[in-house]
């Protein structure tokens, strides 16, 4: 009896022993469908470009509200703009920032006829914020957190770029009736930040430090041109943040509370109740917190409403919303952490849910 | 790098087959044996939580039976002042905080050697099996056995384990199975062998699909969905030697820890693709020698050798090769020697010291591949009397690190004090108060320092106070009332210099951020009566009120908000019958609503929950073997809740496991 309870014993040994090993196979094969991330939106001509983050730019038809075509560009693209005919589309690389190959430094110039990419320019490395002005398109790099400072830069109308020599150092910046409105924000080694408010007007070559005329704020977060008023957001990460509307003088016109991390804010004009404007912010929350959410702002009545999309739609936006476009009738919200475009009126009410962007990987 | 675990199984399956071949090769007469071994096996004494000078609450094997017990969080979630941060699943990770104070200052340890985590700082409790632990404690803000090694002193907690101890030669095999594809085999054998030596060896695999049910709530609608890459695939061996040299008890263990598994990653809403996996691998060796030396002198030594190799992947397009693979290699070299000194009865003094060298290494460009020196000591001394205790400690802390890239910190030194009272005021009224303070140090871990980015080598230690005052009385009445004692404790925690990750616009960094309060009152209430001489009723319920609240800044938003994750009301409660036929156990479990983000917003808050529970056992004894039956029903209300923000918990399962010892 003993003999055979000591057989089975070891015999189950073995078995559990050699079940073990597991390849864990989840790795994506050439022909596998994946999801890709949205990351910003602009329009033109009656399509809105979106890039991907998975190298990709998308073109969406604003009628049909289908994705068309698809064109190849950098690593881990960020934002866009359209110049003369061309989307110039900066390639940040920060997925791989801890990997030999690092950050990118390249804007992409897609042709918007073709719909190809027709060159690269090498920009100061992880680029991310690209502006669209008369004579060129501004880029502002982030630079790698350590030596390489944030930098902007300029790209005329022949590719050719170089260093914005009087405003050199901008984070953040928007364009708003022909001057550059935007912050730098310095680290030194233990983490304290100097913040500063630089506005640069490219015709003139003016420029102001500080161009908010009232107390600076402590933690901006970004800055964004809505309408009439540019318009600073601020966070500490963790609290809900807060929105401040200045006028193209840098006076305080408004300011209100509003969701987890703001990123940009958008002006709906003439649509409210007297004729005036309706501002939109839209708020990414935390990375996969689901707590992105939009913030309305009536300017006829000063009604503020928080979790508009939600309110208007009986659902959330989801797992980090990072832009927000609004285009003709409609308005177009990125939606990164869910792959998701949410097309909805202009009263954030859903038309449509473009959802799971699919690709291929080639 | 020393990777040889892959090779390692082999080597495994050759070492069992090693070890059963020679301790069968001892051919003896086992009747005669058993009965020398009753006689000589000395058992570890189980501390007494009635007159622990600070909060103690002890669980055994026939604990972890009664209540269908399984992992070490199965049981840590049963005790009063504990929350266990559960990400869900069989596989999701649980780190336990004790009072508000977070994972990082609670200490695991078993058989006297803390287990470490030089780079995270903390434990993952749902890895560790109580398949052959016989006792578990938890002692909160003090500990009355002062000869403890110097680290399992250092936290501010110390969930201590203890692996069973054989008294008898024999085998067993067992079989569980449960929901979701759970399936778990344990091997084990113990052996006695002649003069007060023995040996266990205990071998456990164990899978799970994890792929449960679950309600996500969107806004207006609510949608049923199933979890996605919550698979677990886990394998564990154990080997502990126990026996005499030169009139001291010793004890040797060597244990291997293999698992695989799947990373499901906060529920979105829209997207539920998430493509991560996270590889493990872990083997130790450690010794304890514990010998009087005379009347006096007592003298314990430890050593222990740590290797771990940790991989983690995420398949991902937005990454330039499809994947971003991050691997982590740590190696730890641990040994200890304290010295018990008692010149009177009931007073003692000890002074034990601890060295280790731990260093990471990490495939990170750039990555700064740390190693560091510390040593930790403490000088402790105790007086017991019938109806008093005092034990004072003084703990010393030294830690040095050197990075192969970049700046080093400045080693850390501290020196951290202790008191404990306990006092029973009328001799003849088995009432206990006690009063207890305790000033704790949580260095900044390797991944605090230096990962990459993130970390910060500015960081100051963390800081913790604790101060603990409260009551115990416990008594027994006539027959029926075996077991009766209550314990009310009330406490205040302060925290400063908490070390938090912190956005700073682009990019998360380490920081000193940060204080916080706790104040809060644990109650505990437990009784055993005999109904019948053979049926016996136990009960224990406990209450916890915690008032955890940032103080950093008052003007900022979140100020005197309730720190996230830390319920205010939470209570448990445990009816067991045992009774010849089948031993069951109902479960209950209530917590209060709790917040997922420092600000306490309607939309950062997470619903309350009710859990209820049931377990059964029952034992049949045949002539050559016996069989164990075992069963669990889990959360039978099929209440869908989450303990961590849209890391939802499984709703109804069940588990079912049968044992045959022979």
């Amino acid at each position: 009896m003993k003999w055979f309870f000591k057989k089975v014993f070891l015999l189950t040994a073995i078995v559990c022993l050699a079940a073990c090993d597991n390849g864990g196979d989840d790795l994506l094969s050439p022909t596998d469908e994946y999801i890709a991330q949205p990351r910003y939106l602009v329009a033109h001509n009656g399509k809105v470009y979106v890039t991907f983050y998975d190298g990709n730019v998308a073109r969406i038809d604003t009628a049909t509200l289908e994705i068309e075509a698809v064109a190849r560009v950098g690593r881990n693209p960020e934002q866009l703009a359209v110049y003369n005919g061309s989307l110039y589309v900066a390639n940040s690389g920060g997925m791989d920032y801890s990997t030999s190959l690092g950050y990118d430094k390249t804007v992409s110039v897609v042709d918007v006829e073709t719909f190809t990419e027709v060159k690269k320019i090498d920009v100061v490395c992880n680029p991310a914020v690209v502006v669209a002005s008369e004579n060129g398109v501004y880029v502002a790099s982030y630079g790698n957190y350590y030596d390489i400072p944030s930098t902007l830069q300029f790209i005329n109308a022949d590719g050719d770029v170089s260093v914005v020599e009087k405003c050199c150092n901008m984070t953040e910046v928007c364009y708003n009736s022909g001057v550059l409105y935007g912050f730098f924000s310095q680290y030194d080694e233990n983490w304290n930040a100097t913040i500063t408010y630089m506005s640069y007007n490219p015709v003139t070559g003016a420029v102001e430090t500080p161009w908010i005329k009232e107390q600076e704020l402590p933690s901006p977060y970004k800055v964004s041109s809505a309408g009439n008023y540019v318009c600073v957001t601020s966070s500490d990460y963790v609290n809900d943040g807060d929105v401040y509307f200045y006028d193209t003088d840098g006076v305080l016109v408004k300011k209100f509370a509003t969701g987890l991390n703001p990123v940009k804010a958008v002006a709906v004009q003439n649509v409210s109740q007297n004729g005036k404007d309706v501002f939109y912010v839209l708020n990414s929350g935390d990375w996969k917190s689901n707590n992105s959410s939009l913030t309305m702002y009536d300017f006829a009545n000063g009604t503020v409403k928080q979790n508009y999309f939600e309110l208007q739609n009986g659902r959330c936006l989801g797992n980090t919303a990072n832009d927000i476009v609004v285009y003709g009738s409609k308005m177009y919200i990125a939606v990164s952490g869910e792959s998701t475009i949410e097309v909805t009126t202009l009263d954030a009410k859903s038309i449509k849910q473009i959802e799971h962007v699919v690709r291929v990987w080639k | 790098m020393l990777r040889y675990f892959y090779c390692n199984k082999v080597g495994f399956i050759c070492l069992f087959f090693f070890v059963y071949a020679v301790s069968s090769a001892q051919v003896v007469d086992s009747v005669a044996y058993n009965q020398l071994l009753e006689l000589e096996v000395v058992s570890s004494a189980k501390p007494s939580s009635a007159s622990s000078s600070s909060p103690l609450q002890v669980m055994d094997d026939d604990d972890f039976l009664r209540i269908g017990a399984l992992s070490l969080s199965d049981a840590v979630k049963r005790m009063t002042g504990v929350d266990v941060r559960d990400y869900g699943g069989v596989g999701g990770l649980k780190s336990v905080s004790v009072r508000g104070l977070g994972a990082k200052h609670t200490a695991v340890s078993y058989d006297g050697i803390v287990l470490s985590d030089a780079q995270s700082g903390q434990v993952d409790i749902g890895r560790l099996s109580l398949g052959n632990v016989g006792m578990l404690s938890l002692s909160m803000g003090g500990e009355d056995d002062i000869f403890k090694s110097a680290t399992e002193h250092a936290s501010a907690s110390l969930l201590s384990l203890h692996a069973l101890r054989p008294s008898k030669t024999h085998f067993y095999v067992s079989v569980r199975a449960g929901s979701f594809g759970y399936v778990d085999a344990t091997l084990h054998h113990d052996r006695c062998f002649k003069k007060s030596w023995s040996a266990s060896l205990h071998g456990n695999y164990m899978r799970s699909d994890g792929m449960y049910p679950f309600i996500l709530v969107n806004g207006e609608n609510e949608t049923l969905e199933k979890r996605r890459d919550s698979d677990i695939q886990s394998f564990n061996v154990e080997g502990n030697l126990f026996g005499r040299i030169a009139g001291g008890d010793l004890n040797v263990k060597i244990s291997m820890y293999d698992s695989e598994r799947g990373l499901p990653g906060a529920v979105n809403l829209y997207n539920k693709e998430n493509r991560e996996r996270l590889w493990d691998n872990n083997l130790y060796a450690q010794a304890c020698y514990d010998v009087p030396l005379n009347r006096f002198f007592h003298l314990k030594a430890r050593l222990k050798y740590d290797y771990n190799y940790s991989k983690y992947r995420e398949v991902n397009k937005n990454y330039f090769s499809g994947k971003q693979t991050d691997t982590n290699e740590k190696n730890e070299c641990y040994a200890s020697l304290g010295v018990k000194y008692e010149p009177l009865s009931g007073l003692s003094f000890a002074l034990t010291s601890d060295v280790a060298y731990s260093t990471l290494y990490n495939n990170f460009e750039g990555g700064k591949n740390p190693r560091r020196i510390s040593s930790i000591s403490v000088f402790a001394a105790k007086y017991s009397v019938i109806r008093f205790t005092v034990t004072a400690m003084l703990l010393g802390t030294y830690m040095a690190d050197e990075v192969k890239v970049g700046v080093t910190p400045e080693p850390y030194k501290r020196l951290s004090p202790s008191l404990a009272l306990m006092y029973q005021p009328i001799a003849s009224f088995p009432l206990r108060l006690r009063v207890s303070y305790k000033d704790t140090y949580r260095v900044p871990t390797f991944a605090d320092l230096y990962y990459l980015r993130l970390g910060n080598v500015g960081l100051k230690p963390e800081k913790a106070s604790q101060f603990n005052f409260g009551f115990i009385w416990n008594e027994s009445f006539g027959r029926v009332v075996k077991y009766a004692s209550v314990v009310v404790d009330g406490y205040y925690n302060k925290v400063k210099d908490k070390i938090v990750a912190l956005p700073t616009m682009y990019v998360w960094r380490m920081m000193n951020f940060g204080e916080a309060e706790i104040a809060g009152v644990d109650a505990n209430v437990q009784a055993e009566l005999a109904m019948s001489r053979k049926v016996s009723l136990l009960l224990d319920a406990g209450y916890s009120y915690q008032y955890a609240v940032d103080v950093t800044d008052p003007s900022a938003k979140n100020y005197r908000h309730q720190i996230p994750y830390t319920p205010r009301n939470s209570g448990k409660f445990t009816l067991s019958v045992l009774n010849p036929y089948v031993n069951v156990s109902y479960i209950f479990t209530a917590v209060g609503e709790r917040y997922m983000l420092p600000q306490n917003t309607t939309r950062n808050r997470i619903d309350g929950y009710l859990e209820h529970s049931l377990s059964m056992n029952r034992d049949f004894d045949f002539q050559a073997c016996s069989l164990r039956l075992q069963g669990e029903l889990l959360n039978i209300g099929n209440r869908q809740y989450e303990i961590i923000r849209y890391y939802p918990m499984p709703r109804f399962s069940w588990r079912l496991s049968a044992r045959l010892n022979f």
